[in-house]
């Protein structure tokens, strides 16, 4: 039988080995001291895709004519970067320990806000553009095959000036994706969490030292020839390019009121969202996903994120009915029903619809895996 | 192995039909062949006795190109019983209760023997029994003959016991790395000494113990690198499996409406064997438990008679 791609087992054996080493990422922080490697999984200068293998998986079906079933879903991909930097600096291990209740919200619980996709998660980190580490990031995974990544990543921890450079991670998510969801004109979702202002422009030199020589090459590549080393685009240009792939949010840690009047200039006032501490980043990413995908309203947003999630697997960390009110009241502003308003959002196609072709984009209307079993010869030839 | 004995023969060659003849086969053994039961395009199927006259099924390919067919089918029926034997060994060493087993063995044919038939072109055949199904052979019954030729449907009660052993089937056959593939109404044999209409037919109650369902031919079988079956190798064996019983059950194969009944008193069941055969489980261990919640919660716990209704 299959096996399960995202289980209880695993998540604890990830997090007691996190206990054993001192850290999330104690290993990869100690290999990097001593040797300035990175393993090339997170290393955005050593691959460009960030596709997990689990990308909009087709199989064959068999029969005459081929059919392909789409297994999992369109793959919806979550991003969320976060400031590794000064008191920023456990974010990382913080994820570790709280991503068990966004599969729960998003994926394995008892309703889950993402069912009817693949969903899939990267985690990146950034930093300063002086610091030996900018910006880095996993693959997109469906499983928890990212965190055996964020294991790899290495946190800044220190921290120089108060302005941080998570426009590196705004120009990946903006320029570096290649989403199936946007091939039916939805969007994924990306989330940026810092207690800091960013820099709205980025030197060459950054780009190289992040991406590699060859970025601007790859950038020709895929339709961005005019991006170069002289002509890098600035904030707002890299953010409405961005918001092509996502729905895009700042969460603010703090109140620290320059970091938000810089947010809400590059996002926009509707998409910049309080944070009170890391903890509460899987309840506010399902608060403002649910909310976005249309499957919670403003009644129900409170009640789902006290709700019992466990059957999902995993222990869930019991949220007040305060807390939870100011959640809700974190979100109200934001731009509600946005993912559920696009042209094609009722015509997502469903997990294991039928395909004549493992290159179409639409399944066959009216065929089903019920449908194929119901047609299969059954002529028992008994007598 | 090659008969070695000249004089076997199985059949004549009028029609392809036999009248009772004799094979022995490479190791001693004497089957007395009967009628013949099942003809389909690979192999026929023939009732056989054991010279202690307990009826067994020959099977014979059609062509010796698709010997392989029965070569494989012998490897999986041997390799499903030594792991059956294993795990309730196993299970044996941990149980609080003696009396209660595992039985996987229930659920697939036991494999006597398999030959090459030398006089028969060369051609496969594969004696397999199923003593501790069934004591007679009109005891089995295909699942899907009840309706295509008896014109009967089976009530839902009578499903959930049905499909709660085919997964349980199927949990075990995925567990040792092997999906099923043919799994329909020809190839799902039920113990079924029946009531109809409610009204009982056999001589006392069917006891628990015979409420057994079994996969009859695992020719198209494949046993799985790394023992491990594929999500989509596990999915259809169960969304098979459900369509199996919506069929049995008089249900619609395009939409999964059941006909109506007192027994169903929302659409849970229903609901929850359409997406069976939509495909929505691939582990059959979490199918079975979530089969069982269900049906417990809609029919209690308990022995129910097989009971079967005219369609209308």
């Amino acid at each position: 039988m299959g096996k399960e791609r995202t289980s209880h087992t695993a998540y604890t054996g990830y997090k007691k080995k996190a206990e054993i080493d001192g850290g999330a990422t104690r290993k990869a922080e100690t290999q990097f001291r001593s040797s300035g490697t990175i393993n090339e999984l997170v290393d955005p200068s050593k691959r460009f895709d960030v596709r997990g293998k689990s990308s909009m998986y087709l199989e064959l079906l068999g029969g005459t004519p081929s059919r392909y079933v789409l297994k999992r879903g369109v793959p919806m991909p979550t991003e969320t970067v976060v400031d590794t930097t000064g008191s920023m600096g456990e974010n990382l291990d913080i994820i570790l320990r709280v991503i068990g209740n966004t599969y729960s919200f998003l994926t394995t619980g008892k309703r889950p806000l993402l069912d009817r996709y693949d969903a899939q998660f990267c985690i990146g980190e950034f930093g300063d553009y002086k610091d030996a580490v900018t910006y880095m990031s996993t693959m997109y995974e469906s499983d928890f095959k990212v965190l055996e990544q964020l294991a790899m990543m290495v946190p800044n921890r220190a921290g120089q000036d108060f302005t941080e450079d998570p426009i590196v991670a705004l120009f990946a998510a903006a320029y570096l994706r290649q989403l199936d969801i946007t091939r039916y004109g939805l969007k994924g979702y990306h989330f940026t969490v810092s207690d800091a202002d960013t820099r709205f422009e980025i030197e060459s030199s950054t780009l190289t030292k992040v991406f590699g020589a060859k970025i601007y090459e790859e950038l020709a590549k895929r339709g961005f020839g005019n991006i170069t080393s002289r002509n890098i685009p600035e904030g707002q240009e890299i953010v409405a390019a961005m918001k092509k792939n996502y729905h895009n949010f700042f969460l603010q840690v703090d109140r620290e009121s320059e970091t938000t009047r810089c947010w809400e200039r590059l996002y926009g006032e509707e998409r910049v969202v309080s944070l009170n501490h890391s903890r509460y980043l899987p309840y506010t990413q399902a608060a403002i996903i649910g909310l976005t995908e249309g499957n919670l309203t403003l009644d129900t947003v409170v009640d789902f994120l006290r709700e019992d999630q466990s059957a999902g697997g995993y222990e869930q960390t019991s949220l007040s009915q305060r807390d939870a009110e100011a959640i809700r009241d974190s979100v109200v502003h934001i731009p509600m029903r946005a993912q559920a308003k696009l042209p094609n959002f009722k015509r997502i196609p469903a997990k294991l619809s039928v395909f004549a072709s493992d290159k179409d984009l639409w399944p066959i209307e009216g065929e089903s895996i019920a449908g194929l079993v119901a047609a299969e010869d059954t002529a028992d030839g008994w007598l | 192995m090659k008969s070695s004995k000249q004089e076997l023969y199985i059949f004549k060659r009028t029609g392809g039909l036999s009248t009772v003849q004799k094979v022995l086969s490479p190791t001693g053994k004497e089957y007395r062949v009967g009628r013949i039961l099942r003809k389909q395009g690979t192999q026929n199927v023939y009732e056989c006795f054991l010279p202690e006259d307990r009826m067994c099924f020959l099977k014979i390919v059609s062509h010796s190109e698709y010997n392989d067919l029965f070569d494989r089918e012998a490897f999986v029926l041997r390799k499903l019983m030594a792991d059956a034997v294993r795990l309730e060994d196993e299970f044996a060493g941990i149980k609080d209760d003696p009396n209660v087993f595992l039985n996987y063995q229930f659920g697939f044919p036991k494999l006597e023997e398999s030959f090459v038939c030398e006089v028969q072109d060369c051609r496969r055949v594969n004696i397999v029994s199923m003593f501790e199904i069934a004591d007679k052979l009109s005891d089995l019954v295909p699942l899907g003959r009840l309706l295509s030729k008896e014109g009967l449907r089976i009530d839902p009660r009578t499903s959930g016991w049905v499909l709660g052993k085919l997964l349980k089937g199927i949990v075990f056959a995925h567990s040792v790395g092997v999906s099923i593939k043919e799994l329909n109404g020809g190839n799902i044999l039920i113990n079924c000494p029946a009531t109809v209409n409610q009204t009982l037919l056999a001589e006392g109650e069917t006891s628990p113990e015979r409420h057994l369902v079994a996969v009859f031919d695992w020719a198209k079988a494949i046993i799985h690198r790394d023992g491990v079956v594929p999500e989509l190798d596990a999915r259809m064996d169960i969304s098979r499996a459900a369509m199996s019983v919506i069929s049995a059950l008089g249900g619609d194969s395009h939409t999964g409406q059941l006909p109506e009944d007192d027994q169903l008193v929302d659409n849970r069941y229903q609901n929850f064997l359409w997406d069976l055969a939509n495909g929505a489980e691939c582990d059959a261990s979490a199918a079975h438990k979530k089969h069982y919640r269900l049906i417990w919660s809609l029919w209690g716990r308990g022995f129910w008679p097989t009971t079967l209704h005219k369609i209308k």
